[in-house]
């Protein structure tokens, strides 16, 4: 009963999420207006912007998580856990990212890529994610798994604030924030700040929904591990009792 | 700016392709696992 009640939960919590998304698109592709000097290219702005915001989300709540794990009185393994779906789930909107921003710094730029300071900082910390990823999967006890990813998950957290001030630091190609500059002047108006903010706020429910079933992933796996693991030390057991007999 | 719809649709179907990719991933093995997991407490 209550995990029909979670499925109905979690049906409903999807449906919102698709028709938030959808909504997002329709004034994204269709009812914001072409920007006077982009054209229509600057629609991959109510993309772009939702999904490295997604990214610093996802890395932020790995950092907490890892926190969480390494601080022995709130130790669990479920924050292990939620520590990796959420860099999972960081990685692919920060590939997503660097996509959808080379693909449109070529018709404003004239290229798809430039060793620019924003778009480095990115690219690396694209790379320090795949690196925890990669680590995540290195044979290991829980435990030894668990202190080894918290505290690079921590170390790859700090190129967080990096990427976002990078372009205050280093003035390069990239612009400015469009709202989160230092001057806090927000240069978007009307139905295109509507819509970035609706899409910002779309994308926010996206990744609670893949987060959720991520970890519920993860927590499967694991309970797959610890079975299969069972069932090796009952196998060596009884073939180390026929040796004996 | 000449051709900015062909940008605009290869951003936003790289990243419908992507995500959809995902999510039918994860839910594919989620499905898989727990029926395995069924299958394995059943036997």
């Amino acid at each position: 009963m209550t995990s029909g009640l979670q499925g109905l939960r979690r049906y409903w919590f999807g449906a919102t999420v698709t028709v938030a998304l959808g909504i997002a698109a329709l004034f994204a592709l269709v009812i914001s207006p072409p920007d006077a000097d982009q054209g229509d290219v600057v629609r991959l702005l109510y993309l772009h912007v939702p999904t490295i915001w997604v990214a610093y989300l996802a890395f932020f709540v790995t950092g907490v998580a890892s926190i969480l794990w390494l601080v022995p009185r709130t130790r669990r393994t479920e924050w292990d856990l939620l520590a990796g779906a959420s860099a999972e789930v960081g990685v692919i909107f920060t590939g997503i990212t660097l996509v959808v921003g080379s693909v449109w710094g070529r018709p404003t730029w004239g290229t798809y890529w430039v060793w620019d300071a924003r778009l480095t900082s990115t690219a690396i910390l694209f790379f320090l994610y795949l690196g925890y990823l990669a680590l995540r999967r290195t044979g290991a006890t829980a435990d030894e798994r668990g202190k080894r990813c918290a505290i690079a998950g921590l170390i790859a957290f700090a190129d967080v604030p990096i990427v976002h001030l990078s372009v205050t630091w280093w003035q390069t190609l990239h612009q400015n924030g469009t709202v989160f500059n230092p001057k806090l002047e927000v240069t978007i108006h009307g139905s295109m700040a509507f819509t970035l903010v609706w899409s910002v706020a779309a994308f926010t429910l996206f990744y609670v929904y893949l987060m959720l079933r991520r970890l519920q992933l993860a927590e499967l796996e694991e309970g797959l591990e610890e079975r299969e693991l069972e069932l090796a030390i009952a196998e060596r057991q009884r073939v180390e009792e026929m040796v004996t007999v | 700016m000449p051709h900015a719809w062909n940008y605009v649709g290869v951003g936003y179907g790289v990243a419908l392709v992507v995500l959809a990719t995902y999510v039918t991933w994860m839910l594919r093995r989620t499905r898989r696992l727990r029926k395995t997991l069924a299958r394995d407490s059943d036997g």
